[in-house]
């Protein structure tokens, strides 16, 4: 009974999460993503100057994934190849933090988390930014976002 | 007539006759199939000692030991109708009426030098027999040890296992994400002593095979790294730094090699460092994840997690020849590899209808038994004499850990720390 | 014979003229014809015997006719004394005639005699031989008559010997069966009882086994205990001797009929071979 409740709640959650990504309404979802991306906007806005302020604010730097995936969602591919223009206008180290939900072996979540990460970077080379200045890192479930929800932790953070 | 060889032939005509009588009288035998397990019914009479209090209570640490083991279960203080302290005072019918199948009694003396001398005895109240008799000796500081020690021939005289009670074990406790901490204690998790702190994450630990040093991934460095700590002197020394994953340390059965995870090459596989070379060998050449990588017995090869068939699944590769081959075909998750030290067992991390629990597949015949009934299992670590494995689990939201002997029937969780306890490592017989 | 001459020599003596003379020669042709006649008899000893019986007979007919002859004329009658000749001859055949008739008939009557006592005796030694033999045979018969009786008898005595050891050793096979029906009901609980007290040890594996022999009294309470084949494994060897110890005493045992208990329960083996180790 446990799993069956388990299971519809995960699919209610990945429906919500790809109505979500894909209403114009997705102010209120991401809510949390904004502050934290609010904060990242600050810290490169202070490197690249105030003109980015207005544009860096509205972008997302943590893309979410969906259960044992590396594939990049739509939303996040919009907002990375936004990130891929600021970032050749003006280069910077970018770390990519690569991260899996609680589920799962440990270490076997690093490599899952390493490998979102490097989805994000090849799609950002793709974009044309400079690879050498791309770090992809791999927390695994070392670094929870959330200890209620597993989809709040399939993430990479791009700082 | 002589009397004496008179009497020898009735005596020779009775044995035979007997004899005879004996074989024509078949014997039934009676065939018992099967059996309750019941956990051995043992007293521990208070350990006798005269002196001022001690800081440890040497009977409750005995008596929670054999208790843990799932294989015995003690008699209440309470109910005993006497407390002797040597054999003379020891009165079979007493104990028996208790229900109890065996007697350990100990009793205590300081040398004038201040060493502590335990003397314990073990009896069999069924046979009415004594068992053994035994002394250790320690300081004060040991009196854990000495307790643990007796524990260890109590439960090899009765079950003919080697005891793990004077053990190890380390483990990782998190506070917050900014508070990490290495730590190490006693297999009962008693006299806990930390090894590391760290603002940054610390994962897989690994016990050298001569119990004297720790391998663990740190992220001190920005990024995971391998490190490797000798547990006497506290000497670090960083054995990886490469970009990408440095992961999963495992330290081959005579301690020199370690296999590891690297994804330098572009994608998460097997290498094998030398540690006296300190040269690197690639052991897997697969664009899928190759990880957590343990040792087989013989140390001739290496059983790890794989997804090159789409989901992960555990593998073997022979060092030699390359040959890989997959081990486990049941389920849509299995990962985290650890073989029982007969061999017989190979343990894992298995998702059964979406929740994953701790198994044991059966290297013979290829069949998996779930162990645990807790949810979010993971990291099991078998400990050295093969009865029990410990894994890392969640109660109440809490990371704990919790421990259950290879054919499940003995369950229990170890007390709960303040933080999250997480990643259990079983150390090897010191 | 030396007699017989005599008497003819003293008649031709006293004998005158042709009396005499044919006196004489009816005597010689008597004699001579009485001993051709006698010498063709060559009879058994028994007849020789009996001859000179009819010998004498015959002389004393002899004599008369010797007598007889009375004095005739002196006429000289060739034909008539041939005549008469012939007559006395002619008598004097038919004479011998008879007499040999008579002879033979006496010698027939004497031989049928003879025979017919022979017959009789060897009738009658038939008969004795036949009596006997009857009575042999009867006393054959009467001697196997007895035997088939006994034998009869016998065979009856062994007959209902068989058929009543057949009848015991069905009664023991049914006793036998009822026995082992009683002992089964308390072989079950034996059994149940040590399981409820076996705790294997952590090394038990699949497939060990091992054998106790037990001694018990007929309380139930269990006198000795000791392992005949061991698994190979101490403690497992040993967790099944606490079993047994732990049951100590098999109460129900006390209700077994002495008969059943000294059968199938004074002297037990136990046979330890657990089918249910996950390991």
């Amino acid at each position: 009974m446990f799993t069956k409740a388990l299971k519809q709640s995960m699919g209610l959650a990945v429906v919500m999460a790809a109505l979500a990504g894909c209403s114009s309404t997705s102010t209120t979802d991401t809510a949390a993503t904004d502050s934290s991306a609010t904060a990242s906007s600050v810290d490169s806005s202070a490197v690249s100057g105030s003109s980015m302020d207005d544009s860096m604010a509205k972008l997302d730097t943590v893309f979410y994934f969906d259960f044992d995936q590396s594939v990049l969602k739509p939303e996040a591919r919009a907002a990375l190849t936004a990130h891929a223009a600021q970032l050749k206008a003006s280069p910077r180290s970018v770390r990519l933090e690569g991260h899996a939900d609680e589920r799962g072996t440990r270490e076997y979540n690093m490599a899952l988390g390493e490998r979102r990460a490097k989805a994000v970077r090849d799609f950002l080379v793709l974009q044309g930014v400079d690879s050498s200045n791309l770090e992809t890192i791999s927390y695994g479930e070392e670094r929870l976002a959330s200890s209620s929800s597993h989809e709040m932790n399939r993430r990479v953070e791009l700082k | 007539m002589n009397l004496p060889l008179f009497r020898l032939w009735q005596l020779l005509l009775v044995l035979v006759c007997f004899t005879l009588s004996s074989q024509l009288r078949a014997e039934l035998t009676i065939e018992i199939t099967q059996g309750v397990d019941n956990p051995t019914r043992i007293a521990i009479a208070p350990f006798g000692w005269d002196g001022a209090a001690l800081p440890e209570n040497l009977d409750s640490i005995v008596e929670s030991d054999l208790q843990r083991s799932g294989q015995f279960s003690t008699i209440p203080k309470r109910d005993m109708l006497s407390f002797p302290r040597r054999e003379a005072d020891v009165y079979y019918r007493d104990w028996r009426m208790l229900g109890s199948e065996y007697l350990l009694l100990a009793n205590m003396e300081q040398t004038p030098e201040g060493e502590y001398q335990l003397t314990f005895e073990l009896f069999d109240v069924l046979s009415q027999v004594k068992l053994l008799r035994k002394r250790v000796d320690g300081e004060l500081s040991q009196l854990r040890d000495m307790a643990h020690f007796v524990s260890d021939v109590v439960y090899e005289t009765i079950t003919g296992i080697r005891g793990a009670f004077s053990t190890k074990i380390v483990y990782v406790e998190a506070f917050s994400s900014e508070r990490y901490r290495l730590m190490m204690a006693d297999a009962d998790g008693a006299r806990p002593r930390v090894l590391l702190k760290s603002k940054h994450p610390i994962m897989s630990p690994a016990w050298s095979p001569d119990g004297r040093q720790v391998a663990y991934v740190s992220f001190e460095t920005g990024r995971p790294a391998i490190f490797r700590q000798e547990l006497a002197s506290g000497v670090r020394e960083q054995l990886t730094n490469f970009k990408g994953l440095n992961g999963a340390p495992a330290w081959s059965p005579d301690g020199s090699k370690m296999a590891l995870v690297l994804s330098k090459d572009g994608n998460p596989e097997i290498y094998v460092l030398d540690l006296a070379t300190r040269k690197f060998s690639r052991i897997t050449r697969h664009f899928a994840i190759d990880t957590e990588p343990n040792w087989t017995l013989d140390g001739k090869g290496v059983i790890f997690t794989s997804d090159r068939g789409g989901k992960p699944q555990i593998y073997q590769v022979t060092l030699a020849s390359g040959r890989t081959e997959r081990l486990t075909f049941e389920g849509d998750y299995n990962a985290r590899p650890r073989l029982s030290p007969d061999g017989k067992h190979l343990v894992m991390v298995h998702r059964l209808n979406g929740v994953f629990h701790i198994a044991a597949q059966d290297m013979k015949t290829g069949m998996i038994r779930v162990l645990t009934e807790t949810h979010l299992d993971e990291s099991p670590s078998i400990a050295p004499n093969g009865a029990m494995l410990m894994y890392a689990t969640k109660y109440r939201g809490k990371g704990i850990l919790g421990a259950v002997s290879l054919d499940a029937g003995v369950k229990f969780r170890l007390p709960s720390k303040q933080g999250d306890v997480r990643e259990p490592s079983w150390s090897p017989y010191f | 014979m030396v007699t017989a001459t005599d008497p003819m020599e003293r008649y031709s003596a006293s004998a005158s003229g042709y009396g005499s003379a044919v006196l004489i020669s009816v005597a010689l042709h008597v004699v001579l014809l009485v001993v051709v006649a006698w010498g063709w008899e060559s009879a058994p000893p028994k007849q020789t015997q009996v001859v000179p019986r009819y010998v004498e007979a015959k002389l004393v007919e002899i004599k008369p006719k010797a007598e007889k002859p009375a004095p005739k004329k002196k006429t000289v009658n060739m034909a008539e004394k041939r005549r008469q000749q012939a007559i006395r001859d002619k008598q004097r055949a038919d004479r011998e005639k008879q007499k040999q008739r008579a002879v033979a008939e006496q010698k027939r009557k004497r031989t049928e005699e003879l025979a017919r006592q022979k017959k009789l005796a060897a009738e009658k030694a038939a008969k004795e031989k036949a009596a006997a033999e009857a009575a042999r045979q009867q006393q054959l018969a009467e001697q196997r008559a007895l035997e088939q009786q006994q034998l009869a008898e016998q065979q009856r005595i062994a007959q209902e010997a068989a058929f009543a050891e057949a009848l015991a050793e069905e009664e023991a096979m049914l006793q036998a069966e009822t026995q082992a029906q009683q002992a089964q009901s308390y072989i079950g609980l034996i059994a149940a009882m040590i399981e409820q007290n076996w705790s294997r040890p952590p090394s038990a594996r699949k497939g060990m086994v091992c054998e106790l022999s037990i001694q018990l009294i007929p309380t139930g309470e269990v006198i000795h205990v000791a392992v005949v084949k061991s698994s190979g494994n101490a403690a497992f060897d040993r967790s099944a001797e606490q079993a047994v110890k732990k049951a100590g005493r098999f109460e129900v045992l006390r209700d077994v009929p002495a008969d059943v208990f000294d059968r199938y329960f004074r002297q037990l083996r136990l046979k330890f071979n657990p089918q249910d180790l996950r390991l």
